[in-house]
């Protein structure tokens, strides 16, 4: 488990890029974009540790991707903490015809390159990818706990929900932050009934069904902000049960995005309290702290259920 | 546990009274009412197996409430399946888990009564199972009666869940009874054209912790019975799962002028799926057919 210090100042930077989808089968120039957008990111945000929430690296070869990727964030001196999407390890599966399963691990194997912190995750715990991260304070008492979650093509296993609570309760941290690919439907939940911050421009494609990995993050009691990618064009951020419910901001360009909507990254911003800042920076060199009010559509429908999401 | 037999054609039939609400002190007539139409119920329907999804008595005395019940139960000559809902305990002992674990008390040891406390370890009070046909080791069916607590479940039933119904195999088939809807509730009215009616707003539980999700992925649920909101008796099905509220029994506590109490019967068919009617009060016995088209479409 890697451990990092506060800086001597006292905080942390973390960037989250999400939905790199490198590929080297065609928009070579958009392939070129994303690459330059990571640098561009990198150089102005100054972070101390990138994460990626999924979707990296798809079509042939994703090796060379990753080796571009692991390439950059060298030179930039700072590590990566990869997470897997839905689409990562496809590339294996479709040419081999194997399992899902088999691609996403063959997938996974390519992810352990000299600055990348990926971990595949304690024995009997579903996934490729479910990990720790430590922050603050010392190795021994840390500050903060960042959980790293293989959100597979789209939903949580027991095992991995199990994994979480001891993990949660077994270390000494006081904070947690969660970083994976697919949202769970408390996204959904947050959007529809409470005030959000930042875009919302597609469906919320949320996880298959509820596997009940937010109950477990109220439950446990530290986590403060989740973060999560696969829907390009939102970048919200709603609070439930005072979990700060977050969305990257859409970073590669060999994929879907919106005219006007620019690609960039979430910056978060840690310290010892429990409160983290973060902004969205864009290709455009803007970074910003998101404003842009979203009132929802619909009412609690009821008192008790408004007073237990206090 | 208890294990029943099947009957000879193969089935068994279940008759889930709900939300009952038995009250000692007031409202008298109307608690002859419930009681009344607990024997009616039974004597009309036949079943072999009687559930009552929760809420069962409140108020002073409940316990003297509960007597009465568990010696009706025993002069009608049917077993009898409790679960606890969210008012059961709230007036003893100050409530809280205080109460609820006395009112289990009340429940447990009664003649042809089948409730347990369940394993310690996991949350709630009245956490277990009664097999019907095959063998006890070898059921065909499995039916959970579970706790819901005062505000949904904990996840330690979900892992309870898994593991005994992992324990039973991949040959039989299950429902589950208690009393606080699934989050999962509310949205198949939504999503899915339903069967019956939706009256109140859906009262699910606020904090989904995945029980529904534990049970399609273990693939032998077939039907979740549920109380909590007396006016609806809506049925939708989920992921194979049939999710049914039961038809409220109880005169003692709210309901809707014009819409009469009643029953959910429930037949188990040899083939490893269910039949299911609702039961009123007037003795009709019928297969719901009021639809509600749904009116949102899934969005990914």
């Amino acid at each position: 488990m890697k451990h990092y210090p506060f800086k001597s100042d006292g905080t942390f930077r973390i960037c989250q890029f999400t939905d790199l989808h490198l590929h080297t089968y065609d928009r070579f120039e958009e392939g070129e974009q994303t690459y330059a957008l990571l640098r561009q990111t990198l150089r102005d945000t100054n972070p101390d540790l990138v994460v990626i929430t999924g979707d990296i690296a798809w079509g042939k070869e994703p090796e060379s991707a990753i080796a571009e990727l692991e390439k950059i964030f060298a030179e930039a001196g700072v590590m990566w903490a990869p997470v897997l999407g839905n689409h990562d390890g496809e590339y294996f599966m479709e040419s081999l015809q194997i399992p899902n399963e088999e691609g996403r691990r063959m997938f996974a194997q390519r992810l352990f390159t000299e600055n990348s912190l990926y971990e595949t995750g304690a024995e009997g715990v579903d996934g490729n990818g479910n990990y720790v991260v430590t922050v603050g304070g010392t190795a021994d008492k840390p500050a903060w706990a960042l959980f790293l979650l293989d959100s597979h093509r789209g939903y949580f296993d027991l095992s991995q929900n199990l994994w979480y609570r001891e993990t949660s309760k077994a270390l000494p941290h006081s904070h947690e932050l969660s970083f994976f690919h697919i949202p769970f439907p408390e996204y959904v939940e947050v959007w529809d009934y409470t005030a959000c911050k930042g875009y919302c421009l597609e469906s919320i494609c949320d996880t298959e069904m509820n596997d009940g990995m937010f109950a477990a993050m109220v439950e446990c009691g530290k986590m403060r902000g989740v973060f999560v990618g696969h829907d390009h064009i939102n970048d919200f951020e709603g609070t439930l049960q005072n979990i700060r419910l977050c969305y990257g901001r859409g970073s590669g360009y060999q994929t879907y995005g919106y005219e006007n909507y620019a690609r960039g990254a979430r910056i978060i911003d840690i310290d010892a309290s429990a409160d983290f800042k973060t902004y969205i920076y864009l290709a455009t060199g803007e970074m910003y702290e998101q404003d842009r009010c979203h009132r929802p559509k619909l009412m609690r429908k009821h008192q008790r259920a408004d007073e237990l999401l206090k | 546990m208890k294990h029943f037999s099947l009957n000879e054609n193969g089935t068994f039939r279940i008759c889930q009274l709900t939300d009952i609400h038995l009250e000692h002190d007031r409202l008298h007539e109307e608690g002859e009412k419930t009681y009344a139409l607990i024997k009616n119920a039974v004597r009309d329907t036949n079943p072999d197996l009687v559930v009552i999804t929760g809420d069962l008595a409140w108020g002073t005395n409940d316990d003297l409430e509960i007597d009465r019940l568990a010696s009706i139960m025993e002069e009608l000559g049917v077993a009898w399946a409790p679960v606890l809902g969210n008012h059961d305990g709230q007036d003893l002992a100050g409530g809280g888990e205080a109460g609820r674990e006395m009112f289990a008390g009340f429940l447990a040891n009664r003649k042809g009564g089948l409730f347990e406390l369940g394993p310690k370890d996991i949350a709630g009070h009245g956490n277990y199972t009664v097999t019907v046909g095959g063998t006890a080791d070898a059921p065909k069916w499995v039916l959970y009666l579970l706790d819901s607590r005062e505000n949904g479940f904990d996840f330690s039933q979900v892992l309870w869940y898994k593991n005994t119904s992992e324990a039973f195999g991949n040959d039989h088939s299950e429902l589950a009874f208690f009393h606080i809807p699934l989050p999962e509730y509310d949205w198949v009215w939504d999503y899915v054209d339903c069967l019956g009616y939706n009256q109140e707003q859906v009262a699910a539980m606020p904090l989904n912790v995945g029980m529904f999700s534990a049970m399609v992925r273990r693939g032998r649920m077939r039907g979740t019975f549920v109380g909590h909101d007396h006016i609806n008796d809506f049925e939708g099905t989920l992921r194979g799962i049939r999710l049914c509220y039961g038809r409220g029994s109880g005169y003692q506590c709210y309901g809707m002028n014009g819409f009469e109490h009643g029953a959910r019967i429930i037949d188990l068919k040899p083939d490893g799926t269910f039949d299911t009617q609702i039961y009123t009060e007037s003795g009709a016995l019928y297969h719901q057919e009021r639809e509600h088209s749904h009116k949102v479409n899934s969005k990914c």
